[in-house]
């Protein structure tokens, strides 16, 4: 157990005070009931989510996840489309934002100097600070105009027979909603991959340097292998952020339920689509049939929480006894 | 002009979304009311302010509501209405009941409907009337009120032309349809004899969110295309043959604005307060007519003849006897229950004084944020409604 430091005294006089007998059995009831708070929150979310979806789930059965008709005139909710956007948009949004995010965290842990690490370590924090209505302005005016003028259409000119770069490019759709998501998961990946870093234990890399390792090859095999499933754990918790992102992948990705692997198509996503009509659904089964997707999302969030959490756990607690994300 | 103009009705509906909002708590307190505003009548707001100027306060039932009294009403709903509701609120709190404040939560039709048929408002707004199916699960009887009107109004991006295109409903089914899709094609240059249309082409833009200017959009063509109807149909929220969606008018304009060859709707205010170029569209009498408050007044005049007593009617698609009506018409309902308990009588004496004071003196702010008038035929159809409604099966306002 650590000890504040510098604070001997005050910790010799609070231990030798008068304790009354009944202290610790309160205060393990309160912490307790703050921690049963969140499982009941969590346990009654689901509970209320998946209720409210049992119109929806009766009506639409199995074709919900299996089919891409989503049509509220004639009744037929059918969520692939929305599925497919989630994952296409998240999942490159990750990969890029993964690429990114380790370098950063590299540079920061092993290879800037502290006058630089700090300031901008402070700066990919920050970005996680922007509200997503922002990002969401900024990329309907100014980002979505400019891929379409210099990346779209460039790559449509030259690349257009790819199934990546085919159809009509606006600027509004997948690329849009990828650049925009992998700036907002950025963050998440290399601020965790950073701390992950930062506890992989010295030795290692005084190891390999003694091994005669350059800087790179000490990276490669004393740093990186021991941090894997640490930054394996950014990556996860970088995508539930992805995963559930609403407003700015609503303003920039077009809306429209299309499968379709080019970059430039119109795509939709689930958190997206609740938050496009769901305030104007008025009949009950439409309004389940959202709240259907929501329980999907929440589900999938809750299920790439937990295998974060797993992966953090092992790192932290196979290594050190330090917990890097707590 | 002292009254609190809205840069964008949507904008602010979604911060109403946000916070229940006290609709004008900040208002002056009596004895530091403004007088009336100088634009009173609308008829300053352009020559878009619709139909006379008829001095409706002598038909005011004498209320019982005065200066002293206290009632807060609350009502949650459809975000069209709200620019409309709040505006009107805050005159009547500074003219009449300094009192009565509105408590307007703008959550959407959606929530409106669910709010109001859990009882936990004294009134819903949606821009779409209640089915027969949604009236039963509410168990009580309902008044659909219509309370404003507007249109959705056809904005595109056509570097180069110049002056205001002409749409016909077939060639409008047509683009949205996805079988219409370059600028010139023959029947776009057909409805635009002497303007020369680039080889464009066509973007596609709707409302991405659920709205009652889709709704309305989408009525009008399901009115017109027989396709359309059996393909799409109407709805809030419809499966789009084609495009992109945007989030609200704001989006949809700013998809449209970025966008040449871009074509896009939306609703009538918030064309007219960006001062988008928009279209006129042509009507059953055969008229390109170009969306204005009073064009839309004459739509709503139009559709009263046929309209059921129960007021559950859409204005689009007015018929060939009223020439200048815009084709693609909307309503935003007011819901009221038929009785009230009796624990509400002051709540409900102050919700129906003004909704009555709303649609006779408070149709001269209409204008001012972008509504037209109510129509006079069917402001005589709303006196009775309200004048049905009851506390304790009580009615509210007195019977002539």
């Amino acid at each position: 157990m650590s000890v504040v430091p510098g604070q001997p005294d005050r910790i010799r006089t609070l231990l030798s005070r008068h304790r009354p007998r009944y202290g610790e059995p309160i205060f393990r009831g309160l912490v307790g009931l703050a921690s049963l708070t969140v499982v009941a929150l969590i346990a009654g979310l689901i509970l209320v989510i998946a209720q409210q979806s049992l119109t929806g789930i009766a009506h639409n059965g199995l074709a919900f996840l299996g089919g891409s008709d989503w049509d509220p005139v004639h009744q037929v909710f059918q969520a692939l489309p929305f599925i497919y956007g989630t994952v296409f948009t998240a999942g490159t949004a990750l990969v890029l934002a993964m690429l990114i995010g380790v370098g950063v965290a590299i540079f920061l842990v092993d290879l800037a100097p502290a006058w630089l690490a700090r300031p901008v370590g402070l700066m990919v924090e920050m970005l996680a600070a922007i509200p997503s209505v922002v990002y969401g302005l900024w990329g309907i005016f100014v980002l979505a105009p400019w891929l379409r003028d210099f990346v779209e259409v460039p790559l449509h000119d030259t690349l257009g027979f790819l199934p990546f770069f085919s159809g009509n490019p606006i600027g509004i759709g997948n690329l849009a909603a990828v650049v925009v998501l992998t700036i907002m998961v950025l963050p998440t990946v290399a601020v965790v991959s950073r701390d992950v870093l930062a506890a992989v234990p010295i030795s290692q890399r005084e190891a390999a340097l003694a091994l005669g390792a350059t800087r790179w090859e000490t990276i490669r095999i004393g740093v990186l292998p021991y941090a894997r499933s640490g930054i394996v754990g950014a990556g996860i918790l970088g995508l539930a952020r992805g995963v559930g992102e609403t407003m700015a992948v609503t303003m920039v990705i077009g809306n429209a339920p299309v499968i379709s692997l080019s970059l430039f198509s119109q795509g939709y996503t689930m958190a997206s689509v609740i938050a496009n009509e769901f305030s104007e659904a008025t009949t009950n089964l439409y309004r389940s049939s959202l709240l259907e997707i929501g329980l999907l999302l929440l589900m999938v969030t809750l299920l790439i929480n937990a295998v974060a959490r797993l992966l953090i756990w092992r790192v932290a607690y196979g290594s050190t006894s330090r917990s890097v994300l707590a | 002009m002292n009254l609190q103009r809205r840069p964008s009705g949507l904008g602010l509906a979604a911060v109403a979304v946000v916070a229940s909002l006290l609709v004008g708590a900040c208002s002056s307190g009596p004895g530091t009311s403004p007088a009336a505003p100088s634009g009173v009548g609308g008829q300053t707001s352009g020559p878009s302010a619709a139909g006379s100027m008829t001095d409706y306060s002598n038909v005011t039932p004498s209320t019982t509501l005065g200066k002293s009294d206290r009632a807060q009403v609350t009502g949650a709903g459809s975000t069209a209405i709200y620019p409309w509701l709040s505006a009107v609120a805050q005159f009547y709190k500074q003219q009449v009941a300094s009192g009565v404040s509105l408590n307007y939560q703008a959550i959407g039709s959606g929530g409106g409907i669910t709010q109001f048929t859990a009882k936990t408002v004294d009134f819903g707004a949606s821009d779409v009337y209640l089915s027969d199916a949604q009236e039963q699960t509410i168990g009580v009887p309902v008044f659909n009120v219509p309370m404003i009107h507007w249109a959705a109004a056809m904005t595109y991006n056509l570097p180069n032309v110049t002056g205001d295109l002409r749409f016909s409903p077939g060639t409008i089914a047509g683009i949205y349809l996805g079988t219409i899709t370059r600028w010139n094609d023959p029947a776009i240059v057909a409805d635009n004899p002497g303007v020369s249309l680039p080889d464009l082409g066509i973007t596609v833009t709707h409302r991405s969110d659920g709205s009652g200017t889709t709704y309305n959009f989408t009525a009008f063509l399901s009115g017109v295309s027989a396709n359309w109807k059996s393909q799409v149909g109407q709805g809030t929220s419809v499966k789009w043959p084609v495009g992109a969606g945007g989030k609200g008018s704001a989006g949809v304009t700013a998809l449209v604005k970025q966008t040449p060859g871009a074509i896009g709707y939306v609703e009538l205010s918030y064309a007219l307060q960006n001062n988008l170029p928009v279209g006129l569209v042509r009507n059953a009498a055969g008229n390109f007519i170009k969306p204005t408050l009073a064009s839309v007044t004459d739509a709503v005049t139009a559709a009263i003849p046929n309209a059921p007593a129960d007021l559950r009617f859409l204005i689009v698609n007015p018929p060939t006897s009223y020439p200048n009506a815009y084709p693609i018409g909307a309503s935003t309902w007011v819901l009221l229950y038929k009785d009230y308990p009796a624990s509400k009588a002051t709540e409900v004496k102050a919700m129906v004084d003004f909704l009555w004071w709303a649609i006779h003196d408070g149709q001269n702010y209409a204008a001012q944020v972008d509504y037209s008038r109510m129509a006079p035929d069917l402001v005589a159809k709303v006196e009775t409604v309200l004048k049905s409604v009851t506390v304790g099966g009580q009615p509210v306002l007195p019977q002539q």
